[in-house]
């Protein structure tokens, strides 16, 4: 019993936690239930700047589903840009695929000249803040004639490096053993990758690509430099422009942008704590 | 594959990565090409042309050699900018590294929280956009912090302002690093640690002399991964309190911003190029202490 | 569990991209929905975009736009038809011209009757309208006489009466309640009046009325297009004349018109213009400022055929009036008595060849005469004018200098810049701005000098403002004439207080409005030698702004304080903040206050703000002398236009701002702004004297006493002392727009008593520090 008890006090505090970090979220949706009449009453102080709190209720005087109704039904901007997103998370997740698993595989599996300078320079590459590239950026895009198109926000994210940074860990936890089997068996290098890598690593790789989604997803930097045309806008961008007069309407769109990522998450769930686990984050 | 005696004590057996050393390296080139002609001209090809921005003026491009970067380094604004952003990484990468490892060993003791690690995740999923909305009702002067306390202090116009913005960097990253740090957790084989307390060590000790150096390659990606999304917040800082918010969060992506903004490439690229310098030396020095699998 | 919870989570998903997918389609035209946030495409003008898709072959056939003489006599228009193959227009006084060669030559064919010419002229008509067969319909406001014989402005009725050809005067009973403010003939001889409520049907021989319909919505205006009334007002209705009842709605057309509708249009002209062709069926023409658009009647399409931007449509000078088909081309009636040809010339290309880019953050009526104007003169330049923050897009002012600056760095920057708001030394270090001095000494025009000195920097000037004003205060001769000095201000305020103890003081109400017009006065010593803020400086100005202010506010009572509310004009539900002189003087006028502060914008005309403030000072027996402050005789200037450096168009550009700021623009158009330039000064002294008109000004004070002014010609002693505070001006305040913002944001906090001084002067020094030290 007595050895139970802090166990039992340490579970506790954990749940706690875990839903004391899910309060804004819930927030949020409570927020979105609310009409813009309640909205404006209770943020009354915050829009005219007075001293009047904003007031809270969990559950809104008037439950309604108008913000969603408007979200879903009346705001063809709304669906242009969430198609928009949608597309051009879906184009970057599959050139990513496409570039950079093959360029881990290199990086894990091989030795040559310069590779660890090149991997290093990955890393760097992938840290530096977009504003330090942007207008540098913008100038090759611009000659490419990218600009004001989707591929110019498509492209520079397919290839980024951060993709195959992470992927590389799993490809680098494959035993040696598999690989000098396939060998033995007589594969090539493109068998070897798709018979052995591939399998092994797949966990690692959807490890990644979720967080290549959530990246492309939320992604704000790259829309607004590289495209001046707001029809072509991504979803992340809608967002910002929905100002506090409208928090009810906010909330019901941020609640839609989150369950799209949470939909992503909880199909792959599963697969994602596998890939975690063969992805080689050992030493 | 020879390992050596001190190997075979307390670390996992590093045969995994021998064998593939002997790959000739030509073959490889194949797969790594269409990311490195891509890279090459997308990222590296404008990186080279900040660096070479960095030498001269902003838009006459007159070679100037150094003097930008004299300038840089003796402004103010680059001075507080940087000297912010590092005691902002130095906050939140401990924190949030150190906490969430804590928590991943509390799962690891009492294996039926893992159906409750959901619940951390979530905060992941929220755009940048909506965190900052929750901020202002959380935060702003009519919010619910201040309807709790009874004042009426702009939270994000005084220093607090760097509590929240590493309070929510942590509150959005804790669950996946848990996650990240669990797996690292699993991969140590039980053997390990059992054998250790056959031996008589005690918990505290099994820790630190086993877990923790096993931990390395988790802790490397880890610190990485968390450094990138430390760089993110600027996002929430910038929607909240625009190009010039307050003094503790003016980050070194606000000065870029508005040295972008003012015309003053120079000065950016300049900034730019010290700042890939510093990420570089950083890199390389967790790469150094951690990352074995990269040898 | 788990595969189903995975199965049904994965139908959920493809559901939502399904649902995405066959959303509600964005409408293309620009008409969308609900949202105002990311809803608009790119403006057609923004070249970024524009450079790029442009390869391939050009497309040819432009509309030519030509100007049709009229007769001398003829100021103003107000209908232009067809009759037959023959053109007819009725002229502002009512008379019908007839052109028989196509516009070549016009014909005075018939005058109204005496009593319709006298109300026209006059002004007083509600609404007037001459069909065919020579009856027409007139609606105006009678001024009786009193026993004088003077004309008595509070006793009046208003009459409808319908003429005949023959000259006989039919009066329209029932009307006297209803206040009918349009009319419009048909071909069938009856006449269609319009007012808040209903249309009624004039019977055209003998004065019959029934009301053809109730509204809903008021109505702005009639039209007849073939069998349909549109009866046009804060929305779009079509009643069907042959089947005599409401007819269908058009929703292609309600949504394209819709941003025209409810629009104000000046007397005598409409927002827009729809017109059924005579010889296509259905065919509906409509005018607006964005051009001339071609729609069938209860059709899908709108098509636009001639581009508003490329032509008078576009200019916001020009009220739309009437327009009629002949033959091929087009016909567009103007206010001001303009008529345009539109011929199609297959060989012109559909766009002109060269763009240039007039860039500015707010848009501005002035600078929209320039390009209008100058785009006129130049048919092979297509000129847009952006201004990003004037939109409803929620674009912050930081976003749109992002993309300025982007623009800029990669050689794709405006042609010509608005430097409102911006800071000037920033660009003219970085070598972006083209030096004005050859084009503005090449005018040979004068200029105010202390304006040009203070945009030189090494020898070269890089910018020009279009207009300036200056700071002055206003009060009894003998107590202003020595306040220089802010204290002298304060001390004075405090002085007429003590005196004093109840009512306005000045004309001002709010704290925004009393820092606005003290900063400008002050606001060029704020900024130090090294470009870093004076803290001494500011928090003097503060300090001393504060005491003027409480002053102010000490002793205004509650019925002035409502008094003040009511006058006040409502922008987004926050009062408007008027800084210029004229309306702060009425301000004190109406409160009888002893002193007066505000910005003169020295533009002299009858109804320009320095004529009427002559005459009201003289009233109130009240001086001006430049504001006292702590950088005395600093000017402000608005609409400062530069040149960029790097532009294709360089030298269009150069012309551009020349002609902004030349004699001849400035006399074409009212200018809203003061003048830089000497030579328009004279000239607008010039055509006052000349032109000799006079206006009649009313107004009432807080106590309800009406007043009326003529204001006429403004004296030379006038004028001297106009022309005195011009010279007086030193230059224009260097302080850099950020500095100042904050300054007055804190300040008002600080006027407010939310802070004090030392507070703000802190606050401004913590929004500032950093943007001077970067």
């Amino acid at each position: 019993m007595k050895k139970k008890l802090p166990k039992y006090l340490l579970g506790v505090v954990f749940i706690g936690l875990g839903a004391i970090i899910c309060l804004p979220v819930l927030l949020l949706a409570s927020g979105s239930l609310a009409d813009s009449l309640e909205w404006r009453q209770r943020a009354g102080g915050y829009l005219q700047d007075t001293r009047e709190y904003i007031a809270w209720r969990w559950i809104p005087v008037y439950p309604t589903l108008e913000h969603y109704k408007r979200l879903l039904f009346f705001s063809p901007a709304f669906f242009r840009l969430f198609w928009n997103s949608l597309g051009m998370t879906g184009s970057i997740l599959l050139g990513q695929l496409a570039v950079a698993v093959p360029a881990a595989w290199a990086f894990a599996v091989y030795r040559f000249r310069g590779r660890n300078v090149l991997f290093s320079l990955y890393v760097i590459l992938m840290l530096l803040p977009f504003q330090v590239t942007m207008l540098s950026k913008y100038l090759v895009l611009r000659d490419a004639g990218l600009i004001n198109t989707w591929w110019a926000v498509v492209l520079p994210a397919i290839f980024s490096t951060f993709p195959v940074f992470l992927i590389y860990r799993s490809f680098a936890g494959i035993p040696a053993e598999l690989l000098e089997a396939a060998r033995v068996d007589g594969a090539g290098e493109w068998q070897s990758f798709i018979r052995v890598g591939l399998p092994a690593a797949q966990g690692g790789i959807l490890a990644a690509m979720i967080l290549s989604f959530l990246e492309s997803w939320n992604m704000m930097e790259e829309p607004l430099t590289f495209m001046q045309d707001k029809s072509l806008w991504p979803l992340s961008l809608y967002l910002p422009e929905i100002a506090m007069d409208q928090a009810g309407y906010a909330c019901g769109a941020s609640v839609i942008t989150l369950t799209v990522s949470l939909f992503v998450f909880a199909i792959f769930h599963d697969a994602l704590e596998q890939g975690i686990i063969t992805s080689g984050l050992k030493a | 594959m020879g390992l050596k005696d001190k190997d075979r004590v307390g670390k996992i057996n590093k045969s995994t990565g021998i064998g593939r050393r002997k790959r000739g390296g030509s073959r490889g080139l194949w797969f790594l090409a269409p990311s490195l002609l891509g890279v090459g001209y997308l990222v590296l090809l404008p990186t080279g042309d900040v660096l070479r921005r960095s030498f001269t003026t902003a838009l006459s491009g007159q070679w100037v050699g150094m003097a930008n970067y004299g300038n840089v380094l003796t402004n103010p604004a680059f001075r507080l900018a940087a000297g912010n952003t590092l005691v902002f990484l130095g906050i939140c990468l401990p924190l949030l590294l150190a906490l969430s490892l804590l928590l991943a060993l509390v799962v690891c003791r009492i294996p039926r929280l893992e159906r409750f690690k959901a619940l951390y995740l979530l905060p992941m999923a929220v755009p940048a956009a909506t965190v900052v909305l929750v901020w202002r009702l959380l935060f702003s002067k009519q919010g619910f912090l201040n309807a709790w306390m009874g004042t009426h202090v702009d939270f994000m116009g005084e220093r607090t302002a760097l509590l929240i913005l590493v309070g929510s960097y942590v509150w959005k990253n804790l669950g996946y690093t848990m996650v990240l740090w669990l797996a690292g957790l699993k991969a140590i084989p039980a053997q390990l640690t059992e054998a250790a307390r056959v031996d008589g060590a005690g918990r505290v000790r099994c820790f630190f002399r086993i877990t923790l150096p096993n931990l390395k390659g988790s802790a490397y990606t880890i610190t990485v991964l968390s450094m990138l999304n430390a760089f993110k917040s600027f996002r929430e800082a910038y929607l909240v309190s625009g190009a010039y918010p307050q003094q503790d969060i003016y980050l070194l992506q606000h000065l870029f911003q508005n040295w972008y903004t003012k015309l003053d490439m120079d000065k950016l690229a300049a900034g730019a190029i010290l700042l890939a310098l510093a990420l570089g030396t950083l890199s390389l020095l967790l790469q150094r202490l951690w990352d074995r699998a990269g040898d | 569990m788990k595969k189903r919870m995975k199965r049904i989570l994965a139908l959920g998903l493809t559901a939502m991209l399904l649902l995405a997918g066959c959303g509600p389609s964005g409408s293309e035209n620009g008409g969308g929905g609900q949202d105002s946030a990311a809803g608009n495409t790119g403006t057609p003008g923004s070249a970024v975009g524009n450079e790029e898709g442009q390869g391939g072959q050009e497309v040819m056939g432009r509309y030519m736009e030509s100007p049709i003489e009229l007769p001398e006599e003829i100021e103003g228009l107000r209908d232009l038809r067809l009759a037959g193959e023959e053109a007819e227009l009725i002229a502002w006084d009512g008379s019908l011209y007839r052109s028989q060669d196509q516009g070549q030559s016009w014909q005075l064919e018939s005058q109204p009757p005496e009593e319709v010419q006298q109300a026209l002229n006059m002004g007083v008509d509600s609404y007037y309208c001459q069909n065919r067969s020579g009856s027409s319909v007139l609606g105006y406001t009678q001024f009786h006489k009193d026993e004088e014989g003077n004309t008595d402005f509070e006793n009046s009725s208003r009459l409808n009466l319908l003429f005949l050809a023959d000259g006989s005067r039919i009066p329209l009973e029932g009307l006297e309640q209803e206040y009918i403010n349009t009319a419009v003939w048909d071909e069938n001889g009856y006449f269609y009046l319009g007012s808040s409520d209903r249309v009624y049907r004039v019977n055209g021989q003998d004065g019959s009325m029934e009301v053809l319909t109730e509204l809903s919505t008021r109505c702005d205006y009639l039209t007849v297009c073939g069998q349909y009334l549109m009866i046009q007002g804060e929305d779009l209705q079509i009643y069907d004349l042959a089947e005599n009842k409401m007819g269908e709605e058009d929703p292609v057309l309600d949504e394209f018109i819709k941003p025209w509708l409810g629009q104000y249009a000046d007397v005598g002209s409409r927002a827009y213009l729809m017109y059924l062709s005579p010889q296509e069926e259905k065919s509906l023409y409509l005018v607006t400022d964005k051009g001339l658009y071609r729609h069938t009647l209860y059709g899908s399409t709108v098509e636009q055929l001639i581009d508003g931007s490329l032509c008078s449509m576009g200019n916001s000078m020009l009220g739309l009036v009437g327009v009629l088909q002949m033959g091929d081309a087009f016909w567009v009636a103007f206010s001001g008595g303009h008529l345009k040809q539109y011929i199609y010339d297959p060989t012109a290309s559909a766009l002109p060849e060269n763009l240039m880019r007039v860039w500015g953050l707010y848009a501005d009526e002035d600078v929209e005469r320039v390009v209008s104007a100058f785009a006129q003169s130049h048919p092979d330049l297509y000129i847009t004018y952006e201004h990003p923050l004037s939109e409803d897009t929620g674009m912050t002012k930081e976003d749109a200098l992002k993309v300025l600056s982007t623009e800029l760095a990669t050689g794709n920057g405006p042609d010509v810049l608005l430097l409102d708001g911006l800071s000037y030394d920033t660009y003219v270090e970085k070598g972006v701005l083209a030096d004005l001095t050859a084009t503005l000494e090449g005018t040979g025009e004068r200029y105010v000098d202390a304006v040009r000195t203070s945009y030189q920097r090494d020898g070269g000037q890089y910018a020009m403002p279009m207009a300036m004003s200056l700071p002055v205060l206003m009060g009894a001769r003998d107590q202003i004439q020595n306040a220089a000095s802010l204290a002298d201000l304060a001390d004075l305020a405090e002085a007429a207080r003590a005196s004093r103890p109840q009512g306005f003081l000045f004309g001002f109400s709010g704290a925004r409005e009393a820092l606005e017009l003290l900063a400008i006065g002050s606001s060029d010593s704020w900024m130090n030698e090294n470009g870093g803020i004076n803290k001494e400086a500011v928090q003097e100005f503060l300090t001393l702004a504060r005491r003027i202010y409480d002053a102010q506010i000490s002793g205004i009572t509650a019925r002035e304080a409502e008094a003040m509310e009511e006058r006040q004009m409502l922008v987004d539900g926050r009062p408007a903040i008027r800084t210029d002189a004229g309306y702060q003087l009425g301000n004190a006028m109406f409160f009888g206050s002893p002193y007066a502060m505000g910005l003169v914008n020295n533009s002299l005309s009858v109804v320009g703000s320095y004529s009427i403030m002559a005459v009201e000072l003289e009233l109130l027996d009240m001086a001006l002398v430049p504001m006292p402050g702590q950088s005395r005789n600093m000017g402000k200037a608005s609409n400062i236009l530069a040149v960029n450096e790097a532009s294709k168009v360089k030298e269009q550009a150069l012309e551009l701002v020349a002609y902004a700021l030349s004699t001849r623009f400035c006399q074409e158009n009212y200018l809203l702004g003061g003048t830089v330039n000497w030579d328009v000064l004279e000239a607008q002294v010039r055509k006052e004297q000349e032109e000799e008109m006079e206006s009649c000004i009313g107004f009432e004070d807080i106590n309800g006493k009406e007043y009326f002014i003529n204001v006429g010609v403004p004296s030379q002693e006038d004028i001297d002392t106009l022309r005195q505070l011009m010279e007086s001006c030193q230059g224009i305040s260097k302080c850099d727009s950020r500095v100042y913002e904050a300054v007055v944001e804190e300040g008002q906090r600080a006027l407010n008593g939310e802070l004090t001084v030392e507070e703000a002067v802190k606050e401004i020094e913590k929004k500032v520090t950093l943007y001077l030290a970067e």
